[in-house]
């Protein structure tokens, strides 16, 4: 290098750059990655299996396998941080693109490796489409009626609406945003026309209310017009579970207009829930509600429940086979009759529906009714096809190898003249 | 050509991302952004109903408005207690208001004697009745009871009767409503009924009907 060159390094070239993709490409398509996402993987598994005795399925699906961090309290031996299995797959993803699809030599023989790869991606991309994007929630019909509402059957969400407003859209907070891990956290939600914010402070994951005399309140407890929250014991059955939390509507100008506390009420050992029934409050002339409540949605579609039957085993109420007969009626008012029965779910529009619970035992004078849990999912499908290209793709691998051992076997080694 | 990092240190980025994302907490500030129509024949919510109408065990907590005196505990009702309190260092003390149907739980007489019976005193005439003091409640004069000795009562007015309990003290009033009979009853130790005696008169006198302004008394 000369002294009048103000260069220091040599000039990027095609080349150049190219030499550091592929050494881009072989780190994060390396095969120590890969092994250390597998252990993880096989670790996550363990520790989220044996977790579903004392958690139940759904906390240990969104503590470890739904998560992209296994939060804080789940750290192993309470202190070595633990990705979530999100994270891995993303990893693997990212992983398996670089070193098994983009960096792997491709040759005829390399081809159905290549298949193979591709719908391991397929694979883990069904997985991204299906957290993110699936809906599911149950659809209850009494025999002779329809319905078009799905209702979740796990987070609750507030509802905020305003009486007569201008506005009549209804705005949804997700349980995941007020959701605390101690009751001494406050949330604030706040939105642009709103004149107000609400303050949801005491999250409790499975609560009633009672008054606050009750001797299972704990002390200190916010006394609302004399009814508080009595917490009780989480149920590793996420949907057994009812939040409760206090509420606070402040105006802008920080003074409390409302406070009141939201849950549900149990009542001669059933639960009521009051969704006609909202917390009411005013900030100039303007009304607004507040509501907790399951989420709930609407489908471009209603089903009617024209029969349901059952059948039992002899001397048991353990159903052997059960059937829902609807009528599907679609947007445009087509009907369509469907039998949904054990492992045949109704699949129409991008929706499955499938028989989840029923009720037949209903005295005389009371209908019938079917549980069908109705799922949207736009990744429904995508493993299907994926474990097909699997299949084609380690059919190829399989084959090229068994012809290759074929041929070898076929023509005798000479061994070489000296 | 500038050094990657090495395939071991290449390893170490998926522990530094898990910490750098479990150092991601949870917001304490959110706007609101989800949405959605109102459904099809949604019906609209009732507004201005308060906590009691909201949340109401039964039909007395949602019908009726109350204030709870202070020091006392409103406890969960039962079947019988449809407004249920103590009170007291011990909670011995008890304050309920029932609401039975008429025709269904007796007359004002009927009761009146079963409680004077649990105090192991002698049944009331109609003529004795007329002549009690009364208490206004609901704004109308109501015939009330108020008798020391032994109590013998359970809990609750259908209940099997306890442990006799000398030195204990009773108020009591009963009143009839279209469709219902009312009854208020409060029993404890003597002494700590005497300290109770203004509260309990103020609970009765703050009684009103769920949605109407209270009348200040």
């Amino acid at each position: 290098m000369s002294a009048e060159s103000p260069t220091l390094s040599p000039p990027e070239t095609p080349r150049r750059r190219a030499g550091m993709m592929d050494r881009i490409l072989s780190l994060i398509g390396s095969y120590h990655i890969a092994v250390v996402v597998f252990l993880l993987m096989i670790l996550l598994t363990l520790l989220g299996t044996f977790s579903q005795k004392t958690l139940g399925l759904y906390q240990s699906l969104n503590i470890y396998f739904t998560s992209w961090v296994v939060p804080r309290e789940h750290w192993l031996l309470g202190f070595i941080p633990l990705p979530g299995m999100a994270l891995l797959l993303a990893v693997m993803f990212v992983n398996l693109l670089a070193g098994g699809v983009i960096r792997i030599r491709k040759n005829w023989r390399t081809v159905g490796n290549v298949i193979a790869h591709l719908s391991m991606l397929g694979l883990i991309a069904a997985g991204a489409v299906s957290l993110y994007y699936k809906q599911e929630g149950h659809m209850r019909i009494f025999e002779g009626e329809s319905s078009n509402r799905v209702q979740a059957f796990q987070d609750w969400v507030l509802e905020v609406r305003e009486a007569g407003g201008a506005d009549s859209r209804i705005y949804m907070i997700q349980e995941t945003s007020f959701r605390t891990d101690s009751p001494a956290e406050t949330t604030t939600f706040h939105r642009t026309g709103w004149p107000f914010e609400l303050k949801v402070s005491g999250y409790q994951k499975n609560a009633t209310i009672t008054t606050t005399g009750d001797p299972g309140v704990l002390a200190g407890s916010r006394n609302i017009d004399g009814y508080t929250l009595r917490p009780l014991p989480v149920n590793p059955q996420h949907e057994a579970n009812m939040a409760g939390v206090f509420l606070d509507a402040v105006d802008l100008s920080g003074k409390t207009v409302g406070s009141t506390l939201l849950a549900q009420v149990i009542r001669s050992g059933e639960i009521v829930t009051r969704a006609d029934a909202p917390f009411s409050f005013t900030v100039g002339d303007r009304q607004f509600s507040v509501n907790l409540t399951r989420e709930t949605w609407e489908v471009p579609f209603s089903l009617k429940l024209d029969d349901f039957k059952a059948e039992y085993y002899p001397g048991t109420r353990k159903a052997k086979e059960y059937e829902s007969h609807v009528t599907m009626t679609n947007a445009e008012g087509k009907d369509t009759k469907f039998r949904i029965w054990m492992n045949n779910p109704l699949r129409d529009s991008g929706y499955v529906a499938y028989q989840t619970s029923f009720d037949d035992q209903s005295p005389p004078g009371q209908e019938k009714y079917s549980v069908l849990t109705v799922v949207k999912n736009p990744s429904d499908q995508w493993p299907l096809y994926s474990m097909i290209v699997a299949t084609v793709g380690l059919l190829i691998t399989f084959l090229t190898k068994l012809a290759r051992f074929i041929r070898r076997t076929a023509v005798p080694v000479t061994p070489p003249v000296a | 050509m500038p050094a990657l990092p090495s395939l071991k240190s290449a390893v170490l980025i998926l522990p530094g991302t898990v910490l750098l994302l479990a150092g991601c907490g949870r917001k304490d500030r959110v706007e609101v952004m989800d949405s959605r129509a109102p459904f099809t024949n949604e019906p609209a919510p009732k507004l201005g109903l308060s906590t009691a109408q909201r949340y109401a065990a039964n039909d007395a907590q949602s019908m009726l408005r109350w204030t709870t005196p202070e020091g006392w505990n409103f406890l969960p009702a039962t079947e019988f207690r449809h407004l249920n309190f103590d009170f007291g260092p011990s909670r011995e003390g008890e304050a309920y208001l029932t609401l039975l149907p008429v025709n269904g739980g007796g007359g004002v007489l009927d009761n009146l004697n079963r409680w004077r019976k649990q105090m192991d005193q002698p049944p009331l005439t109609e003529s004795e009745l007329a002549a009690l003091p009364t208490k206004t409640v609901f704004g109308r004069p109501v015939p009330c009871l108020d008798i020391t000795g032994t109590f013998t009562g359970g809990s609750g007015p259908m209940m099997a009767a306890s442990t006799p309990k000398p030195g204990y003290r009773m108020l009591g009033a009963i009143f009839e409503a279209p469709g219902f009979l009312f009854t208020l009853k409060l029993t404890g130790p003597e002494a700590l009924v005497a300290a109770h005696a203004a509260r309990f008169d103020a609970f009765a006198q703050s009684l009103g009907v769920a949605g109407t302004p209270a009348t200040g008394q």
